[in-house]
Formats: C-alpha cells, sequence, structure tokens
C-alpha cells in the first residue's frame, strides 16, 4: 500500500482525472490560505488594539524618565496629539482597518511608521531584521529538523537498545532545559571560557556589511553558537517527536505484514514505517519554524542579535502597533505559506492523503 | 503486568509530590526554626550559597530553596490542569477536523491555524484587563485553552492519514459508528504520541505560566518553578553566582517530563503489544 | 668620579632598559574595534532602556535617547550643565531684571561645530525660533518659547517673559536641557525626522562609524574643540549596547569595557576577578514615593493615608540592599540633607512623616472610624478594605519587595493589600488614568535649592476624573489651600525668604494629608575599569544618564601616566 505499487499501473482516464483531482484540491487549499491569511490579519489587527496599555501615555512615561524632566500639561498634549495623528488612531476602528489593508495592499506594504525607531518605516524595520531571523533561525531549525527527524527515527526502530534509551533521556533533559541555560552555557563555556567561537553580536564590532572575506567569515563564526543552541534544543524536540511517531507506526499490522513477508529490517525501516511517520513529523516542522520567531527571541537578546523577536518585543514594550502588526504579519504569512506548502507537499509523501482531498 | 518503566515512573512522581506537600514543612523545621525564610525582605538579597541557604537568597530578600521547595506544588497543578485541558481540548479538535471531510475540516483547520498563528501574549495582556482577581485555577484554565492550537495541529494529519487505512475503512464497511471508529481504531494507535504530547504540555505550561505572571496576570505572586526560571533570568542569577537557583527549577522540570515519559513508555508496551513482536523481530 | 661613572653606567642602561621595554610594549599594542589601540580608546557598555536608534543624532525625536550611542555624552553639550549646580557650559550665565519679567542669558563665544564651522549668535537665534516654530511637532523645549519675545544684545539674549517666572532659566539647565544647533545643518529640516547623519554638535568629539547590527559607535576626538582645557584625554570613544548582565560579567572580567552600567547584584563578582574594576555609587536624583488614588475610599481619607505611611518599613526595603547604602529612606523628597529653610521640621514630627510605627496606625485608624470586624478592618460602609498595590520589576528588588512589606504589615492590623506586578507599558497607562489605588513611582525634577516639583503636582488641574490622563502627581489630589500656595510658589523667588515660607506652608499641609508618601532614595552605580584610564571617583558631579554625563570624560586620564 505504498505510493509506488498504487501508481504503477494507471490508464490514460485515470491520468486525467487525478489531474483535474490534483488541481482542484490545489485550488482549494489556495482559496483556504488566502481566507485564513486574511482572517488571521484581522484578528491581530483588532487584538493589538484592544490590549490596554496607551502608546502616548506610554511614550511620555518613557521620555520623563529618561529625561528625568516633567514635560508640562501643555507640552505633553501637544506630543500626544502629534503621534495621534500620525498613527492614526484619532478614527474609528472599522475606518483604521480599511486604511491599514489598504495602505498595506495598496502602497507597496505601506505600514506605517514604527515607534521604537521612529521616524523610520515598519516596513524598512522588518526588511532589516529579516534576514537575522531567516538566515539563523529558519535555517539552524531546517538542520535541527533533518537531524532531529533522522536521529528520532533510529530511536524509534531500535527502541529496545542501551543506547537508544541513552538517547532518549538525553533528548528529553535537553528538549526541557530553558534555551536561556543552553545558549548561556554555550556563551560561557565555549565563547569566554575556552574562547574558542566569538559569542555575541552579528558579526565584529568595526566592520561593517560588505563582500569581503574578512566580514563573510566574521558573520559565520559569529552565526555558529546561536545557531547550535537553537538546533540543540529544537532537535531534542523534533527527535523525541519522530521517536514517538515511529513507535506509533511501528506497532501497526501492516508492518508486522511486511516482516512476515520476508523484507529486510532496512526496507521496513525505510519505506514502510519512516514514511508514515514522517507525514505529522513535516507538519510539526511548519509549525515550529512560525513559532522560532517568539521562541528564540532570549537567543537573541544573548547573542545581541537584531532580529525579529527582539523587535517585536521592544515594539510591545512600547505597545507599538505598526511594528508589532508587521512582525506578526510577517510571522503569519510564514506559518501559513509554510503550512500550505507542506499540504501540498503531502499528497507526494502519501498518497493516502490525496484521497481525502 | 509488571513492567519496570512504569514502576520507576511512577515511583518519581510519587517522591515528587511528596516533596511538594511536605518539603516546605520539613525545610522550615530542618533548616529554619524560628525564621521565616519564605517570606519577602527576611534576609539580606543574593546571598551565595552557604550552610545556613544551601542555593543562596533571591532577589526578594526569601530562601533559595525555600522558594524552590514551596514553588513545586502550584507547578504541578497548574501544569497538570493546564496541561489535560489543552490535550483533550486539542485532541477532540484534531480529531473532529481529521475524521470529518468538506465544509466541517476546512473550517476547523481555519479555526486551529489562526489561534496557531496569532501571538497569545496579546490575548493574555488583553484577558489581563477583564479579569479582576487571578488565582491557580483560572491561570491553568486560561494556559489550557491557549495550548490547545499545537495539539490539534499535529493530531490532525495523523488522523487523517490512519483513516484512510484499509482497516478503517474494512470498519466503516462492518457498520461501525463514527464514534466506535475513532474510539476503537484511530485512538489506540495514536496514544503514544498522545502520551507524548501529554507530557510536552504538562511541562509547556509549568513554563509558560511564568510569562503570565511578568505581565501582571499572576495570581498574586504565587511561587513557581516557571516563575522562579524567569526571575532568574532577569535578575542575572547565574552572572552572580547562584546556579542553584536556576538549575533546581530547570531540573525540577526535566525530571518532571522525565517521569511522565517514562509511564508513557510504559503504558504504551503495555497496551501495545505488538509492537514488542515487532520490534524484538526487528533486532 | 667614580660614583658618576657609575651614574652614567646605570642610567646608559635605564635609557636602553625602557627603551627596549617601550619598544616591547608599542608592538604589543593591543588593537581594539579593527585599529584603535586599546590604550586610547574609552569603551562605554550603554544601556538605555529602548534605545535601538543608532543613525540619528536628534534631541528632538521622541525615542531617540542619545545617551546610548554617546551622542549626548561626547557631543552634544547643553547651554549649562546641572549636576549639583549649575555648570556654564555653552551659555555663561544668565540674570533676572527686578520683578522677573526679563532675564539675560550670556552665551559662550568662541564656540565652534564639531565640522568647523563657527557657533555664533545665529546658530542661538535660529534654534530659539526653530523650536518655536515647530512647537505643534511636540519637540522639546518648545512650550516654554511659545509666549516669549527675545533679542540679541552682543553676547547676551534678552527674553521678555509674559509674567514673572524666576525659573526661566531652568529651561537652559534642567536635567533635559535646551541647546542650540548648528543652522548650517538643521535649516529647512523637519526636527523629528531629521537625522542629523554626520552627528555635528559642539562637543569634542567627530562620528566615525555607527552600526545598528552591532549596536556600535565609534567617536574620534577632533583637534580644533572649541575649549582646549576641556578636551578630553581619549583619542577614541566606542559606545555600544551592553549585552545581557549574564553575559556582560566576562567582558568586564576580560577588561573589555571601561564605562557602563550593571546591577550591583553582579558587582562583587566582576570586581573579586578583576581588580582594575571599581564601582562608582551616586545618587539618584529621583527620589521613589508611593500615590495614593485620593478618589478612591477609603484613600479619599487624610488619617487612612497617613496610617499606611506609617505602616511602611522604609529601612526593611532599604535593608534589601545588596551594597550597603544602595537605597536610603527618604525623609525628605528632596534628596540629600534636608534644608531647615524649605521643610517644616516640627509638621514632620507632629505627622511622624517616614515613621514606621504600626501601632500609631491603629490608633489612627480606630480614631477614622474604620474599625476591626473579626479580624478584618472595615470601611465607612462596614465592608472590608481590600486594596491594590501596583509595582513594576525591573529587575531592582527595592521596587518591588515594599508592596510585600506593606501587605504584610496592612495584614497585621487587618487590611488587605494585594501586591500587584504590572508589565511597564500598563503601568505606564494605568498611571497617568488614575487607574490605581497606591503606585510605585519616582518624582524627578527637583533642583538644587528649589524643591518645587514637590508639590507642584498636587495642584488639582491634575485632579481629573478617573481614565483620563492627569498630569503631576495622578493620585487625584484637590486641595484649593494647596493649589493656593502652589500657585504663590510658582511665581516667587525660590531663593526670597517669601518663597521658603510658601515651602514651608506647604509642606505642612503635604505631611498632614499625605497624598503621597516618599519611600526611598536610590544610589545608581556604574561600573568603572580603571586599567586603561583613571580619574572617575565618588563624589564627582555628574549622573550618568543626565546630560550632566558631558562632564565625564573630561576627569579622564590615560592610567598608563599615573
Amino acid at each position: 500500500m505504498t505510493a509506488d505499487s498504487s501508481s504503477v499501473a494507471l490508464t490514460n482516464e485515470q491520468q486525467t482525472a487525478e489531474r483535474r483531482e490534483v488541481f482542484q484540491y490545489v485550488l482549494r487549499r489556495f482559496g483556504v490560505y488566502l481566507f485564513t491569511l486574511w482572517a488571521a490579519i484581522t484578528v491581530a489587527f483588532f487584538i493589538f488594539r484592544l490590549v490596554p496599555g496607551d502608546p502616548m501615555n506610554i511614550l511620555l512615561g518613557n521620555i520623563t524618565r529618561a529625561e528625568g524632566r516633567q514635560r508640562d500639561a501643555a507640552e505633553q498634549e501637544v506630543i500626544i496629539a502629534r503621534y495621534r495623528k500620525i498613527f492614526g488612531v484619532d478614527d474609528p476602528l472599522p475606518l483604521q482597518y480599511v486604511n491599514y489593508l489598504r495602505k498595506a495592499i495598496l502602497g507597496g506594504l505601506d505600514l506605517g511608521p514604527s515607534f521604537v525607531e521612529y521616524p523610520a518605516q515598519t516596513k524598512d524595520l522588518v526588511f532589516r531584521r529579516m534576514p537575522w531571523t531567516i538566515g539563523i533561525f529558519t535555517t539552524s531549525v531546517l538542520l535541527a529538523w533533518l537531524v532531529g527527524t533522522g536521529l528520532g527515527a533510529l530511536i524509534g526502530w531500535l527502541q529496545r537498545s542501551r543506547l537508544s534509551q541513552l538517547a532518549v533521556v538525553i533528548s528529553t533533559l535537553l528538549q526541557i532545559t530553558p534555551v536561556y541555560l543552553v545558549a548561556l552555557g554555550l556563551i560561557i563555556y565555549v565563547g569566554y571560557t575556552w574562547r574558542i567561537l566569538p559569542a555575541g553580536g552579528p558579526y565584529a564590532r568595526h566592520l561593517q556589511p560588505e563582500w569581503t572575506w574578512e566580514f563573510i567569515s566574521s558573520l559565520l563564526t559569529h552565526a555558529i553558537l546561536p545557531m547550535l543552541s537553537n538546533m540543540i534544543v529544537i532537535g531534542a524536540g523534533f527527535t523525541l517527536g519522530m521517536r514517538a511517531l515511529m513507535i506509533s507506526v511501528l506497532g501497526e499490522d501492516y508492518l508486522t505484514f511486511a516482516r512476515a513477508k520476508g523484507l529486510s529490517p532496512y526496507t521496513v525501516l525505510k519505506d514502510y514505517a519512516f514514511r508514515n511517520a514522517l507525514i505529522p513529523q513535516v507538519t510539526a516542522l511548519a509549525i515550529i519554524v512560525g513559532a522560532t520567531l517568539n521562541g528564540t527571541f532570549i537567543i537573541e537578546v544573548l547573542f545581541q542579535l537584531p532580529g525579529l523577536g527582539t523587535l517585536f518585543v521592544q515594539a510591545m514594550g512600547l505597545r507599538d502597533f505598526n511594528t508589532m502588526q508587521a512582525v506578526v504579519l510577517f510571522s503569519i504569512f510564514a506559518v501559513l505559506t509554510l503550512t500550505l506548502i507542506v499540504d501540498l507537499a503531502l499528497p507526494l509523501l502519501d498518497p493516502r492523503v490525496r484521497r481525502t482531498a | 503486568m509488571r513492567n519496570p518503566s512504569i514502576i520507576i515512573g511512577l515511583i518519581m512522581l510519587a517522591l515528587i509530590v511528596l516533596l511538594a506537600m511536605a518539603g516546605p514543612a520539613v525545610v522550615q523545621q530542618l533548616l529554619f526554626p524560628g525564621e521565616r525564610p519564605g517570606m519577602r525582605g527576611s534576609y539580606r538579597p543574593y546571598q551565595l550559597d552557604s550552610p545556613q541557604h544551601p542555593i543562596g537568597t533571591d532577589g526578594d530578600g526569601r530562601d533559595g530553596l525555600m522558594v524552590f521547595i514551596s514553588s513545586i506544588g502550584p507547578s504541578l497543578q497548574i501544569g497538570l490542569i493546564a496541561g489535560a485541558t489543552s490535550t483533550s481540548l486539542g485532541v477532540v479538535i484534531g480529531f473532529l477536523a481529521g475524521y470529518a471531510r468538506g465544509r466541517l475540516d476546512t473550517l476547523a483547520r481555519i479555526l486551529i491555524d489562526m489561534v496557531l498563528v496569532i501571538p497569545t501574549l496579546p490575548l493574555l495582556l488583553m484577558l489581563a484587563a477583564y479579569i479582576e482577581r487571578w488565582d491557580l485555577y483560572k491561570l491553568s484554565l486560561i494556559l489550557g485553552i491557549f495550548g490547545w492550537s499545537f495539539v490539534a495541529r499535529v493530531i490532525r494529519p495523523q488522523v487523517q492519514s490512519l483513516r484512510e487505512r484499509s482497516y478503517v475503512d474494512l470498519a466503516v464497511l462492518s457498520g461501525e459508528n463514527p464514534l466506535e471508529i475513532i474510539f476503537l481504531e484511530l485512538l489506540p494507535p495514536l496514544l503514544p504520541y498522545i502520551g507524548y504530547v501529554f507530557s510536552l504540555s504538562i511541562v509547556g505550561s509549568m513554563l509558560a505560566e511564568a510569562g503570565l505572571q511578568i505581565i501582571g496576570l499572576g495570581a498574586g505572586g504565587l511561587p513557581t518553578l516557571g516563575f522562579m526560571i524567569a526571575k532568574g533570568f532577569r535578575e542575572s542569577v547565574i552572572a552572580i553566582g547562584l546556579i542553584g537557583q536556576m538549575l533546581l527549577p530547570a531540573g525540577a522540570l526535566i525530571y518532571v517530563f522525565l517521569a511522565l515519559n517514562l509511564i508513557n513508555t510504559g503504558l504504551d508496551e503495555v497496551f501495545n503489544p505488538r509492537l514488542k513482536t515487532t520490534i524484538e523481530g526487528g533486532d | 668620579m667614580f660614583y658618576a661613572k657609575r651614574a652614567l653606567l646605570i642610567s646608559v642602561l635605564a635609557v636602553a632598559l625602557v627603551s627596549v621595554l617601550s619598544l616591547a610594549v608599542a608592538q604589543d599594542e593591543e588593537m581594539v574595534f579593527g585599529d584603535l589601540p586599546r590604550s586610547e580608546t574609552f569603551v562605554v557598555a550603554s544601556q538605555a532602556p529602548h534605545n535601538d536608534v543608532w543613525d540619528s543624532f536628534n534631541y528632538y525625536q521622541a525615542g531617540t535617547y542619545n545617551n546610548a550611542t554617546g551622542y549626548a555624552n561626547v557631543v552634544h553639550e547643553p547651554a549649562f550643565i546641572t549636576a549639583n549646580g549649575f555648570y556654564p557650559w555653552l551659555a555663561q550665565s544668565w540674570e533676572y531684571n527686578e520683578d522677573g519679567t526679563e532675564m539675560t542669558l550670556v552665551i559662550t563665544e568662541g564656540a565652534n561645530w564639531n565640522d568647523g564651522a563657527p557657533l555664533t549668535m545665529d546658530d542661538w537665534l535660529f534654534t530659539l525660533q526653530y523650536n518655536k516654530d515647530h512647537a505643534d511637532k511636540g519637540i522639546s523645549w518648545s512650550g516654554f518659547l511659545s509666549d516669549v519675545e527675545w533679542r540679541a544684545e552682543g553676547s547676551s539674549i534678552i527674553f521678555t517673559l509674559p509674567d514673572t517666572n524666576w525659573r526661566f532659566h531652568y529651561n537652559f539647565g534642567g536635567l533635559g536641557t535646551f541647546s542650540p544647533i548648528p543652522k548650517h545643518v538643521w535649516e529647512g529640516q523637519d526636527p523629528t525626522t531629521f537625522k542629523n547623519p554626520d552627528a555635528v554638535h559642539s562637543g569634542p568629539y567627530r562620528l566615525v562609524s555607527s552600526n545598528a547590527d552591532t549596536r556600535t559607535t565609534i567617536w574620534e576626538r577632533r583637534d580644533d574643540y572649541w575649549d582646549p582645557d576641556r578636551l578630553p584625554a581619549p583619542k577614541y570613544q566606542v559606545w555600544l549596547k551592553r549585552p545581557e548582565a549574564d553575559v556582560a560579567v566576562f567582558e568586564w572580567e576580560d577588561g573589555n569595557f571601561d564605562l557602563g552600567r550593571m546591577p550591583f547584584s553582579v558587582m562583587t563578582r566582576i570586581m573579586s576577578s578583576n581588580p582594575h574594576i571599581k564601582p562608582l555609587v551616586h545618587q539618584d536624583p529621583c527620589p521613589r514615593a508611593l500615590i495614593f488614588n485620593t478618589l478612591n475610599p477609603p484613600l479619599d481619607d487624610k488619617l487612612f493615608r497617613r496610617a499606611l505611611g506609617l505602616l511602611l518599613n522604609r529601612q526593611a526595603v532599604a535593608n534589601l540592599a545588596n551594597v550597603p547604602g544602595y537605597v536610603t529612606p527618604v525623609l525628605w523628597p528632596n534628596l540629600g540633607e534636608p534644608d531647615e529653610r524649605y521643610y517644616d521640621a516640627a509638621a514632620a514630627e507632629e505627622f511622624q512623616v517616614t515613621t514606621f510605627d504600626p501601632e500609631a496606625a491603629v490608633a489612627l485608624l480606630d480614631e477614622a472610624g474604620y474599625p476591626l470586624v473579626d479580624g478584618v478592618r472595615v470601611n465607612k460602609g462596614g465592608e472590608p478594605i481590600s486594596l491594590d498595590a501596583l509595582y513594576i520589576d525591573i529587575g531592582n528588588p527595592a521596587w518591588t519587595v515594599w508592596s510585600w512589606l506593606l501587605a504584610e504589615q496592612a495584614q497585621l492590623v487587618g487590611i488587605e493589600i494585594n501586591p500587584r506586578l504590572l508589565d511597564i507599558p500598563t503601568f505606564f497607562t494605568q498611571l497617568p488614568n488614575g487607574e490605581f489605588d497606591i503606585v510605585f513611582r519616582w518624582f524627578c525634577g527637583n533642583l538644587p535649592g528649589d524643591p518645587v516639583q514637590m508639590f507642584d503636582g498636587l495642584h488639582s488641574d491634575n485632579a481629573v476624573p478617573i481614565g483620563e490622563r492627569a498630569g503631576g502627581v495622578p493620585g487625584r489630589y484637590s486641595n484649593p489651600d494647596m493649589d493656593a500656595l502652589i500657585e504663590q510658589i510658582r511665581t516667587a523667588d525660590p531663593a526670597s525668604e517669601e518663597a521658603q515660607s510658601l515651602f514651608r506652608q506647604a509642606y505642612r499641609i503635604w505631611a498632614e494629608e499625605a497624598p503621597y508618601v516618599t519611600l526611598f532614595g536610590e544610589n545608581e552605580g556604574v561600573v568603572f575599569n580603571s586599567q586603561y584610564w583613571t580619574g572617575l571617583a565618588v563624589g564627582q558631579p555628574w549622573v550618568h544618564w543626565t546630560p550632566a554625563a558631558r562632564q565625564i570624560i573630561d576627569f579622564l586620564e590615560p592610567a598608563g601616566d599615573m
């Protein structure tokens, strides 16, 4: 009952029908994707505006704290009036919403000005920080997924061996250890005690981004530790998840059947067990990639990386709607798109899902 | 059937429950007779380890060990309530979405995807504005209600895949109703995975709870393991040299997770005997 | 003869030795940040709370706290530096006419901008007009100019004020202070969006580079600075955002930073592993206090408020200090020694200001009609009293523990107080909106010899309904007697005997009514590394986060010279 056996002898008619079916599936899936995207953005828009905390008051409060000086009431009113206007928060909420969508779609992703780095545009902020988040976190999640899935499958397969039980204990330990401790451990030992790798910043402080070997090597060496911290924790999670999935799959009839047919253990592992356990694991990947955005802000802070996670936390601290929305917009887009890709790719992995559609 | 994994796991759990219940009184009696080690301002803050304070004192002037011991109980309760809530909600919704076809499935997945992608922090802040007094139970329920989407999202495709298997078709043909199919055919093979997700949810809630306390949702400064870790992070206890105040609560979380996983593995071996034969055959 | 020969030999040997050594030292010259010699570079690990703006050097921008990049500290210079007095900088002096309706400001002549252009009266006049013209943009230092006229006379600017005002010079010397900007750079620019990309101002440094990714700004000293006597010693300054304390400790232990803020709790550790590290403690100019919401019963009752004040064990809060003297109970909202001319010692005694006395609190509560029923104090309607005490946590025990100590003491006398930790944005919204019972707050803006800020915020102008934003002290306090005194104080010359009498009367009302109560004054600490630079010491007149920090760098001397 695998993909190979079911698609061998199809007639032309069957193929055409199947193609139409696939086309319809893709189309419908894409429609659902667009709808979910819109709905999520809409909900996010209203949530952020209903969160208690008025950005104008926060701004004033921060200014008084930073300047150590009380502004008189008239001065405060002027500041508040001005920024309320810039942020368009004087309009009724529905109008704000329409304006927001209109500018975002028709204005070439014009997401308004930011508070965090006023007068910088939110769009520019997000684009400037996105490469760090994608480059360091998304890459490490992908690597962690590859390693974790392979390891998990192996551990699940060799469930009874001492080594695999040890591996389970270690992954459990790593998965629950707060990522903060893992990152700090790496910083302390690798970065400062043994001085093997730089443990802070995106690249050496005196450099400016350019295509020179000095810059690129600095960039790469600085990326190793944050990527490693992320990989250790997330990879452990993937390992344990895949192991549990493998165990589920291994208990099934068709594996006993396959064994009984006399197939080699390797074939059973590769073609039967692994393939079937892989589907939910691919789904989990899409979810984790989205979750890293919120989850790895501690890594960004500890390693002083200018990524989206810190940006979101900073924006949250100022209730900077525009920036919060922009970051979340990015995250919503990334997760939903990944989920879409996964859903479209699943039928390739598992022909049974295709029939559902 | 006697299964060593279950027994070890249960003993481990029993031990930590015992510690949570009797620990505070014992520590009080043994180390601090006549003192108030859990009260803020009792000692000079950030004292390093000493015989008097085995893991030092915390930033609020309490004994670190006392804070740790009294944090276990509330944490376990939160983890259990929140973990059970989120797992059961997530499993129910995941099964519904995975089993149903057409509109219902589409609606369910839109809902799951939305809850998954919208950050929970602002939602929680909104709630904080409307609920006046917080206690442990409200806190746990809220955590559970926000945690189901992850469970549902990973369960749904599995159900979807399983329901296309031939044995399910067979069950449909033999006239089983959907509930029977779900409970007799689809649920059992997924139990190990659900068990894993459940233990993850429990420990995840114990950690996530700290975030809620920090943003002002806390039930009046409830001592919990998650909060101890979060506080330690903000106050740089590792830099100060109070490593115990970070490692002990983290260790306790790992311990709980290990115990739960051991039980999970054991149950699996008992209820999934086929698994055992397969694996023994595979070696 | 013999001795002379020997002396010659020794001196020749010594010279040879010294030159070999210095050659070795020169070869071993440590470079940092690319090619900056470590011994000529001053590295500051700054830590402004939300600042992440590294490409803009503009004091008018609301979100740009320029003390992260160093712009505020090494380039932007104020008219006067205010620490424990006024220090002339870009302006020399001020003088009022006899009725306080005219102020003459004498500017410093011969100053120049760091791009080489001279700083002239033109720049001053341009700046004044620029601020006034852009008042609608909510920029700093525009409000005070709206109804003021000025004219230049030689090197003086004469301001004509609409009313008597003896505090007009505060605008040139307060904590956040007015300063001229270069006309040739700013003309035609919008004050809120212009980035001043070359960081032009009158300070002794020029911008080399600033990087938002690495959060690092590098400055180089200029030799054409207008006041050679105040030319700082470091040839380079590097300002960077300090890592989290957990990571930063290693940088300090390695001696990579020269000056910066660190939590007191980790200082002991840093100092024990690097003998060059010293703590520089100075008093934060903003004392901390508790504000009561006087609209929420029973906090509308002055006796009840005073009873709560008596339940505050300030010494216990102070004892939580990790470093002795870190927090001290505040006896008087203006920090330092109580100045008898401005406060009423008899009133302080009579109303037990800052005294911890639970028994007196009980007596006061009984007297005021809050009896103990079944172990619980009830309000005038017979219902149990329950109040929220709001605080924020910035990792400083003293900011949080007061609420728990207060709750504990209140419980002993039968009052329920719930400490509530708020996230900082919510706090900054609830505070001005009056959505609190008891709240922790700092009081900034008092100047030496003028505790005007102590009472000014209590004016009933600020007593707006709950939910609306209030300035001043947001406790909704209103008292016609206090209003009258405040209005008189505002126009009185703070140095006059008349003003001092007004202050004493206001103090008596404050002490009796307790609209807010003082908590503690806090010492702030910066860490200083004396391996490469010396000269900074406790007691020097600066606070590192105010413009006064420009003075810090003048005290620096290379460690090699010592």
